[in-house]
C-alpha cells in the first residue's frame, strides 16, 4: 500500500470520518449492535464505490451511502415492529445530518464531560462500553440487576447530553 | 406527555429492551415533536461516541482486575478486513500479550467502584489502587487489605510484592509464613496480623499489629532476620536495609493507612524517651476509635474498653482519636511520652483507678466523673471476667507538644495498668 494510492487515501478518509458515520448510523437503528452490523456493510460499499466519490466531501457522500444501507437493513426487518418506519428514519436522518457540523466539537466536549463524571460513574461507562461487554454479565459482577445498570447508564447519558450542550454553548457552537 | 416517560421509552429503545408498543409510541413522539427528535438524535449519537470515548478512560483501578485486551481501533480493523476481502490485500495484525500466572482472590470488601464486585476474581498481574480500599482473601486463607494509593502484585497465594503503598495482612494458620516483599525488606508472617508500607522514598515500614513477624533482607530469608517483631512492634527499613524503631504508626481499625484523610486531624508524632537495643514498641494513632470494645494498647489486642456495668459509654469520650500505648510500659517509672496536637484539643487520660494518680496527672489534668473498664484480663473459675476500672482525666490543651509521665510514681507498687490516651477536638 503506497501513500497516495486509492486504498491509502480511502483508509485515511474513512478513519477520519468513521466516528461521524457511526454516530449517524446509530441515530437510525435501535441498538449499538445493529449499528455495528450496518457499519460492516457500509464500509464494504464505501470501498467498492470509492472511485465514484463525486467530489472531496467524503463525509457527505458517506452519509448518503449510510442512509441507503440503513434503509436496506430496515427492509430486511420489514416485519420487525421494534424498528422505526421509513418515514421516521427519514426524519431522524435529516435531524442527524443537521447535527453533524458540531459532531467533532461534541465529541471533544464529551471527553471533557466524561472527565467530570464522578469516578464510579466514569468507571461504569468504561466497563459498559468496552467491546463485547454484556450488561447482564456486568450487572451480575456488580451485584445489581441489569435493569438497574441500564437505568444508571441512561441517567449518565442524559447528564452527558446536558454537559456537552453546555460546553458547546460556552464555545458558541449551540 | 411527560418528558420523563418519553425519555424512559428512549432509554429502553436504545438498550434494545423496548416492546413493540413502546417503539410505536416513541416513534409517534419523534414524528410529532422536532425538539424531541433532535434530542433522540443527540442521545443516540452520544451513545455511539461513548463506545470510542470510553476506551480512552483510564481504569479507576480501585479493583484493577485484568481486563480482556481491548482493540481501540476495532472498527478500523473490521474495515481493513473488508477492504482485504474486496481488494485481496492483507492489512493489519496485532501482537499478542503475554499473560502472567493467574492467582485467584476472593474480594471481601471494596469501598470504591465496583463496590459490589465482591466474590472470586482472577488476578494475573499488578494491582494498582488509585482510590479507595480493597480487602480480599487468597486461596491460602490469608486476608489482605490495601488502601490507596497502593501498587502491588501477587505472584502466588503465599507472597505479595509491594512496590508502593500500605498493605495489611492477616495470615491465619493456613497461611503461616505468608510473605510481603518490598525492595528493601522481606517480611515473613510468624503469627497473625501485620502491616507493611512503602513510601515514595523506598522506605519500608513494618508493623506487627496482632502477632509476630520476622523481617529479612530481600532474597535472604534463610539468613538471620534484621528484626523479629512481636505484636505492638514497628520498624522502618531504609534503602540501605538498616532497621530502626518506628515510634508512631497510623491505623484505621487495625489496618495501616497512608497519610492524608485517613489520619488523625488532631494528633501526630508520638514519641517517648525509651532508647534500648531491640526495643521496637510503637504507638498507634487511630482516628475516631474510642468506643465500646475498642483496643487500648498496641501489645494487648484482646483487651478492650467497656462501660462499667449499669452505665453507657460516656458520650464525651465516644469517637475520640486514640493513641494506643503499650501495656508493658506500666513498669517504666522514668517514662516520658510526648505527642503533637495539630490544633487545640481535649486530652483524656484513662488511669488505673486502683492506683494513686501520678503527680504529673494530678497537677496538670482534672478528674472527670467518667469511669471505664478494660478487659477481659482473665477469666476466673466461675467464668466471670476480670476487668480493670479506670478513672478518666482531662485537660484542654493548645496546639503543640503535650508531655505525659509514667503510669505511677515510684513507691506505689508495680501492679497497676498502663494508662490510655484519647484526644477529642475542643468544643468552641
Amino acid at each position: 500500500m503506497q501513500p497516495g494510492d486509492p486504498q491509502d487515501r480511502f483508509l485515511r478518509l474513512f478513519t477520519a470520518n468513521d466516528a461521524a458515520i457511526r454516530a449517524f448510523v446509530r441515530s437510525l437503528v435501535p441498538t449499538r449492535q445493529d449499528a455495528e452490523d450496518v457499519m460492516q456493510d457500509i464500509a464494504v460499499v464505501l470501498w467498492r464505490k470509492f472511485s465514484e466519490l463525486p467530489d472531496d466531501d467524503f463525509r457527505r457522500w458517506a452519509f448518503g451511502v449510510a442512509r441507503y444501507e440503513v434503509l436496506a437493513w430496515r427492509r430486511d426487518k420489514a416485519r420487525d415492529r421494534h424498528v422505526f418506519g421509513d418515514e421516521t428514519l427519514d426524519l431522524l436522518a435529516g435531524a442527524s445530518e443537521q447535527a453533524m457540523p458540531a459532531h467533532d466539537a461534541r465529541r471533544e466536549a464529551l471527553e471533557l464531560c466524561l472527565s467530570k463524571l464522578p469516578a464510579p460513574q466514569r468507571e461504569l461507562v468504561r466497563q459498559a462500553y468496552a467491546p463485547d461487554t454484556r450488561i447482564d454479565q456486568l450487572a451480575a459482577t456488580l451485584g445489581r440487576s441489569a435493569m438497574a445498570v441500564y437505568k444508571t447508564l441512561h441517567r449518565i447519558r442524559l447528564t452527558l447530553v446536558d454537559c456537552t450542550r453546555l460546553q458547546l454553548a460556552k464555545e458558541g457552537l449551540r | 406527555m411527560k418528558s420523563s416517560t418519553r425519555l424512559d421509552w428512549l432509554a429502553r429503545y436504545a438498550d434494545g429492551s423496548a416492546s413493540a408498543d413502546i417503539v410505536a409510541r416513541l416513534e409517534a413522539e419523534i414524528r410529532r415533536d422536532p425538539e424531541f427528535r433532535a434530542l433522540v438524535v443527540e442521545y443516540l449519537q452520544l451513545d455511539a461516541s461513548l463506545s470510542d470515548a470510553a476506551s480512552h478512560i483510564t481504569p479507576a483501578n480501585c479493583v484493577a482486575f485484568p481486563a480482556r485486551p481491548r482493540h481501540r481501533f476495532a472498527a478500523i480493523t473490521s474495515l481493513a478486513a473488508a477492504v482485504a476481502l474486496v481488494a485481496s490485500l492483507a492489512v493489519w495484525s496485532f501482537r499478542g500479550r503475554a499473560e502472567a500466572a493467574e492467582v485467584s482472590i476472593e474480594v471481601l470488601e471494596a469501598d470504591c467502584f465496583p463496590a459490589r464486585a465482591l466474590g472470586r476474581q482472577g488476578l494475573n498481574g499488578n494491582l494498582r489502587l488509585d482510590t479507595g480500599s480493597i480487602r480480599f482473601r487468597l486461596d491460602t486463607g490469608a486476608v489482605v487489605e490495601a488502601v490507596a494509593p497502593a501498587d502491588f502484585s501477587i505472584p502466588d497465594p503465599m507472597r505479595l510484592n509491594l512496590r508502593r503503598g500500605n498493605v495489611t495482612a492477616e495470615a491465619g494458620q493456613r497461611a503461616h509464613g505468608f510473605v510481603i516483599e518490598t525492595a528493601s525488606a522481606r517480611v515473613v508472617d510468624q503469627g497473625n496480623r501485620f502491616g507493611v508500607a512503602v513510601d515514595d522514598d523506598g522506605l519500608t515500614d513494618v508493623v506487627a499489629i496482632g502477632g509476630k513477624v520476622d523481617v529479612f533482607e530481600p532474597a535472604r530469608a534463610s539468613s538471620r532476620p534484621l528484626a523479629s517483631l512481636s505484636g505492638g512492634d514497628a520498624i522502618r527499613v531504609d534503602r540501605a536495609r538498616k532497621a530502626k524503631r518506628l515510634k508512631t504508626v497510623s491505623l484505621r481499625n487495625d489496618s495501616l493507612v497512608p497519610s492524608g484523610k485517613h489520619r488523625s486531624a488532631l494528633v501526630t508524632e508520638v514519641s517517648d524517651n525509651v532508647d534500648a537495643p531491640g526495643f521496637n514498641r510503637c504507638y498507634a494513632i487511630v482516628p475516631r476509635a474510642l468506643h465500646e470494645n475498642s483496643r487500648l494498647h498496641t501489645d494487648k489486642p484482646s483487651i478492650r474498653w467497656q462501660a462499667p456495668e449499669g452505665t453507657t459509654f460516656p458520650a464525651a469520650l465516644r469517637n475520640a482519636d486514640v493513641v494506643r500505648t503499650f501495656f508493658h510500659d506500666r513498669r517504666n517509672l522514668d517514662l516520658r511520652i510526648s505527642f503533637e496536637l495539630k490544633k487545640p484539643a481535649t486530652v483524656f487520660i484513662m488511669h488505673d483507678g486502683r492506683k494513686p494518680a501520678p503527680r504529673w496527672l494530678l497537677e496538670n489534668f482534672s478528674r472527670t466523673p467518667h469511669t471505664l473498664e478494660s478487659g477481659p484480663w482473665f477469666r476466673s473459675k466461675d467464668k466471670s471476667e476480670y476487668t480493670v476500672k479506670y478513672q478518666v482525666w482531662r485537660r484542654d490543651c493548645p496546639a503543640g507538644e503535650v508531655a505525659l509521665g509514667p503510669s505511677q510514681d515510684p513507691g506505689t507498687g508495680l501492679r497497676g495498668a498502663m494508662y490510655a490516651i484519647a484526644i477529642k477536638a475542643t468544643r468552641p
